[in-house]
């Protein structure tokens, strides 16, 4: 029922056409809908007119295959965990996750809590970080403005770093999640 | 309006305690073997119709769990807590789940945090909130959730903590850091 | 050996309404079989939100629990602190002093408007008309301006400490608070016609998720689930804390139990909310505003137990606090009003529903997981 073929590595391409194709992508970021945590409330006030995040081309996309990014609004439990991998490893390629709040550096203030990870960094790959518990709307929209100049600069390199060093990424991933049953490559 | 309640429990168990009364409050502690016939007898006698939470405090110094049904009384609108002492090992309590149905959850989660287990309960045993658990139940004062973080999750990188004194010491000179509690007259 | 008729794999499909759907509440999941377009079993599953909070309160000091408490239910985290600030004043007997009282019933029942307003909007929202989510949202955001002005943040202000409030309120409060209550109160009659005076939004509430009256006693219901089915229960009547029983309000009721009536509860709220944010701000007296408190990294509670109740927007919240006389909780027991409607009353509720009904009916319980698995 799924593939089992590991990812093929990528390839370089004429530097013109990559420059033509991160403007693209990078006006146009969709965002898949899950709110993981508790920094989803403030994800909300960003479709209304105040602070309105369609002029920069983000939308909110409720399946994963049509969206770009992923947003880790907090925390995350063990339980969570397994959901999210399984949700970042179907979006399309380049893919892109915004980490939201301290909870995802260095564990926050559930730093030694039994369930909550404590290093996002080694389970997933992060491209943007956004300070604040919770990060004002303004802040997201910030971030988000980082994210598109690094993609504009070609440094978003997040997806490919997850495809080469998938082993590294899986051992840590099946350290903490007991009952693995997914299989090698979801995709 | 607590008093009438508390005549009538203490007729038929002489031997209960009184913890806490306070208008429309009453708390008592019965001994284990009567502690479901209180519940049932203030459900059904003197109007108490409502479970709002099964609760258990880990009296480890005593070797008991101490069990709490907190109910209500709607018309009244008066709050009726039965405590009751049950040994720590292979505890075993009778389930209500029969009587209300939301009780089986409670029981769930305690049976999970705790290890108690509530024979008669038809879910018992299934995942509530922890998934793929191993280790001993988390809520008991003998788990250190800290070292099982560090353990489990790793290490992170905490603040840098810098001492005042390499920066104000020449200016300030030696301080007593317990020179508050010596002015007040503490130890 | 015969099989389950509702969950035969013949007969049903097997499918999880997941975690990640726009349609849940937050981040919870339900497994459903169903035959065609009708459920014929669900399971809820809870637990993707577990932080351990219980055991975290053991290791932390009776004051530094209070930016975690905060934390356990993310839309309205004022009810928690007032909650739990009462129980350690039952349990140590620190006084409060009278303005103190009425700035904390001025911010609860500004978070209580803010609450309501998103889940009116909200529950528009789940039928499409995704023009009453936005409203709500946005007149939910001048309210929170009016936070950031008191306390410094948006959503988790940590303002109400045990003694009385952190500060005062800065000069020229109330004069904006009124002004937000006027500038909110000129658009409701609008976000009326477009929700309540709706043809389609009748055609799909009505007679759809209904609450027994029954039930109420039996499950223990509670908030709005409980008063839109005709029950007339709420805390500030029945057990006033801090200034309820000098305002003037009456218990708002329904009695037509399905999902509109409920967000005509919610409606008439907002409404009441508003008149009681009058009445304080003409009613608060002058004075102190906190008792002073001793060290707090030596304060003791003394021993003992209780259990102290609020009336959040969401129904009757709970915490039971045991102390033991040391620098630490020995116990804290949250109970949230979610905890019956999320996990039993939603499991018997979606049996013959449609999956179409399954977010409007979730919505309109206002179930919010955080506070199921804290």
């Amino acid at each position: 029922m799924y593939c089992n073929k590991l990812p093929e590595k990528p390839g370089n391409k004429k530097e013109l056409w990559q420059k033509i194709t991160n403007m693209a992508r990078a006006n146009s970021l969709w965002v898949t809908a899950y709110g993981t945590g508790c920094g989803a409330i403030e994800l909300r006030p960003l479709h209304t007119s105040r602070y309105d995040m369609e002029r920069f081309g983000i939308a909110m996309r409720p399946t994963p295959r049509q969206a770009d990014v992923l947003i880790i609004s907090g925390y995350l439990s063990t339980k969570t965990l397994k959901r999210v991998i399984r949700v970042y490893e179907q979006i399309q390629d380049p893919k892109y996750i915004v980490a939201l709040g301290s909870c995802t550096i260095n564990g926050g203030m559930y730093f030694d809590s039994y369930n909550t990870l404590n290093v996002l960094d080694r389970y997933l790959p992060v491209d943007v970080y956004v300070m604040g518990c919770m990060p004002r709307p303004e802040a997201i929209i910030d971030g988000f403005i980082l994210l598109m100049s690094k993609i504009k600069e070609g440094r978003a390199e997040g997806w490919k770093h997850y495809k080469e060093n998938l082993d590294y990424y899986r051992e840590n991933q099946k350290k903490i999640i007991t009952d693995w049953d997914l299989p090698d490559y979801n995709w | 309006m607590a008093d009438d309640v508390k005549k009538e429990l203490e007729m038929r168990f002489p031997s209960l305690k009184l913890v806490r009364e306070l208008g429309n409050y009453l708390h008592i502690m019965v001994k284990a073997p009567y502690s479901v016939e209180a519940v049932l007898m203030a459900k059904t006698r003197l109007g108490y119709g409502i479970l709002q939470l099964i609760s258990a405090v880990d009296r480890i110094e005593d070797g008991v769990f101490q069990i709490t049904w907190i109910l209500e009384n709607y018309e009244d609108s008066a709050v009726l807590l039965i405590s009751a002492p049950y040994p720590r090992e292979k505890c075993r309590v009778p389930s209500l789940s029969l009587i209300w149905p939301a009780a089986s959850a409670f029981e769930r989660e305690l049976f999970e945090m705790y290890g108690i287990s509530f024979p008669g309960n038809p879910r018992e045993g299934e995942d509530f909130l922890l998934e793929g658990w191993t280790d001993i139940p988390p809520m008991r004062r003998d788990f250190d959730t800290e070292k099982y973080s560090m353990e489990k999750f790793g290490e992170r990188q905490p603040r840098e903590h810098t001492d005042p004194r390499q920066y104000v010491g020449d200016i300030v000179g030696e301080w007593d850091t317990t020179l508050g509690r010596k002015r007040r007259g503490e130890k | 050996m015969s099989v389950n008729p509702a969950t035969d794999p013949k007969k049903t499909t097997h499918l999880f309404f997941g975690p990640q759907h726009p349609g849940v509440t937050g981040n919870m999941s339900i497994e459903m079989w169903f035959d065609g377009d009708e459920i014929t079993k669900a399971i809820t599953h809870v637990g993707y939100l577990h932080r351990g909070f219980e055991k975290l309160m053991e290791k932390r000091l009776w004051i530094q629990n209070f930016p975690l408490v905060c934390r356990i239910c993310v839309p309205e985290p004022d009810t928690n602190e007032e909650c739990y600030a009462l129980a350690i004043e039952e349990l140590s007997g620190i006084p409060v002093p009278e303005r103190a009282k009425w700035i904390r019933t001025l911010i609860l029942e500004l978070a209580r408007l803010a609450v309501n307003l998103m889940a009116f909007g909200g529950q528009a929202g789940t039928i499409g008309l995704g023009t009453g989510a936005m409203w709500g949202i946005t007149f939910r955001d001048f309210v929170l301006d009016l936070f950031e002005e008191l306390s410094g943040a948006r959503i988790y202000h940590i303002f109400i400490q045990p003694g009385g409030v952190r500060k005062d309120l800065p000069p020229g409060f109330e004069k904006r608070v009124l002004e937000v209550l006027a500038k909110i109160g000129e658009r409701l009659p609008e976000m009326d016609r477009l929700i309540l005076n709706n043809a389609v939004f009748k055609l799909r509430t009505k007679n759809v998720g209904v609450v027994d009256p029954q039930w109420i006693q039996e499950y223990g219901l509670v908030g709005p689930v409980a008063r839109g089915s005709g029950s007339v229960r709420d805390v500030r009547k029945d057990a006033p804390y801090e200034v309820y029983d000098k305002l003037d309000f009456n218990v708002i009721t329904e009695s037509g139990c399905d999902i509109y009536s409920r967000a005509v509860v919610r409606r008439r709220e907002i409404d009441l909310s508003i008149s009681l944010i009058r009445q304080i701000l003409e009613g608060i007296p002058e004075g102190p505003v906190a008792t002073q408190l001793p060290n707090l990294t030596q304060w003791r509670v003394p021993p003992g137990e209780y259990y102290s109740r609020v009336e959040s927007a969401r129904g009757e919240y709970g915490y039971y606090v045991v102390s033991d006389g040391s620098l630490k909780p020995r116990r804290i027991h949250v109970r949230g009003p979610s905890y019956v409607h999320a996990v039993t009353l939603l499991e018997k509720m979606l049996v013959g529903a449609n999956i179409a009904d399954v977010s409007n009916i979730m919505v309109s319980l206002t179930t919010c997981p955080p506070e199921i698995e804290r």
